[in-house]
């Protein structure tokens, strides 16, 4: 699409945001009852759903039982119907498996990994529109913390662009395909300390300083929605569960 | 013909319209519960820049100088004088290994089953041996003497 235009002169982008506006957010704890821990959230388009199993023994190989904590085990899945054009994604391809990888960095930061021995975690993406592994950390985050495992504070995370000289915030399916850079970052709000920073394109270091800061507010941004939704519903089920 | 209708309005939350409230203090992770030093801190709880920090998602509860957070939902947790139902999963050296839907596979040692007559004495290496005949990988039991070891359960 010749001359779409990311970013017009009046600040605006494709659909309507401005430079630092995150998509609509609205998240669920607690989807199924048969895994420990579930989540859904929506970001805008992109539908992501988080189960979490554990903590629980290790099945299959003793070996890879650590002494000392727990193992953080993450599985990406995304739907054929998730993209424009259905696609069979068979599983175990390159692309699972470092989105996998990516999310257990991110979770064995904020996973408090003592006593128990292995925790799994399974995260489905339902559609995908831009800003899968934000939608994953997220959802994750939820699961995890349905699920009443431990974790040192919330992982949020957002994703963020450089178009014409300003950074953009959460960016969509549009201005990813775009090709421009794209910086994915995960955030533990409360210290502000990174999870993960993930960008595979060039940006010069002078602009890095912007994107970073406009990533990170965009997070804590989200972990103000996520924060809302967590204690609607431990609030909701204290009452209902009456004490 | 007159006909009424109502338009789609978000769903008041269920303990809104029972006119419910907690007076718990509801915490999540990332959540200071104080900054004074003088508290234990107990499960759901940690240690982070002077200050006492929630871990899971749930109410405070104080006994004293124990402060811990009491999640929403966690996996079963072995009480002493809970009655379980149990699965075999491994038969090992002097124990058995059960499955009861908690953090850790729960123990039940050789030296904890009674033995038939009523009989009172060590376990010996046929004891062991036997191990198998009494109780397989699949059976199904249920017991009622629970005693917390190091994170899991012993029957």
């Amino acid at each position: 699409m010749a001359g779409l235009e990311l970013l017009s002169d009046q600040g605006y982008r494709v659909d309507g945001r401005r430079a630092g506006e995150l998509r609509k957010i609205q998240a669920r704890m607690g989807v199924f009852a048969q895994a420990d821990g579930s989540a859904y959230i929506e970001q805008g388009n992109t539908k992501a759903l988080a189960v979490v199993y554990g903590p629980h023994e290790i099945r299959g190989s003793r070996a890879r039982a650590l002494p000392d904590r727990a193992l953080v085990n993450c599985q990406y899945s995304s739907a054929t119907f998730s993209t424009g054009e259905r696609k069979r994604r068979p599983h175990g391809d390159r692309k699972s498996c470092e989105m996998g990888l990516q999310l257990r960095q991110t979770f064995e930061a904020a996973i408090l990994t003592q006593l128990h021995p292995r925790s799994q975690i399974d995260i489905y993406v339902l559609q995908a529109d831009g800003g899968t592994y934000a939608a994953c950390v997220n959802a994750a985050t939820l699961a995890v913390l349905d699920a009443g495992i431990p974790m040192r504070d919330f992982v949020c995370a957002c994703s963020a662009g450089f178009v014409d000289g300003t950074a953009l915030a959460d960016l969509s399916h549009v201005e990813e395909a775009a090709g421009g850079p794209q910086l994915a970052l995960a955030l533990l709000p409360a210290s502000g300390q990174i999870a993960l920073l993930e960008m595979d394109a060039r940006l010069h270091e002078d602009h890095l300083e912007r994107v970073l800061e406009a990533a990170a507010q965009a997070a804590r941004d989200v972990h103000t929605l996520l924060d809302r939704v967590v204690r609607q519903h431990v609030r909701e089920a204290s009452i209902l569960l009456g004490d | 013909m007159a006909m009424e209708m109502r338009l789609p309005v978000a769903r008041k939350p269920l303990s809104e319209r029972l006119g419910r409230d907690t007076k718990k203090h509801l915490v999540v992770p990332g959540d200071t519960i104080t900054t004074d030093t003088g508290f234990m801190r107990g499960h759901g709880t940690y240690m982070g820049e002077e200050k006492l920090i929630a871990s899971v998602a749930g109410s405070v509860e104080r006994v004293n100088k124990l402060i811990c957070v009491k999640a929403l939902k966690t996996r079963y947790i072995g009480e002493v004088g809970d009655i379980v139902v149990g699965r075999i999963t491994e038969v090992q050296q002097k124990r058995w290994k059960v499955e009861t839907n908690s953090r850790l596979d729960s123990v039940l040692l050789l030296s904890s089953m009674n033995l038939p007559g009523g009989e009172l004495r060590r376990r010996s290496a046929e004891d062991e041996l036997a191990m198998r005949g009494f109780l397989q990988e699949g059976d199904l039991i249920s017991d009622g003497q629970g005693s917390q070891g190091h994170g899991s359960v012993a029957l």
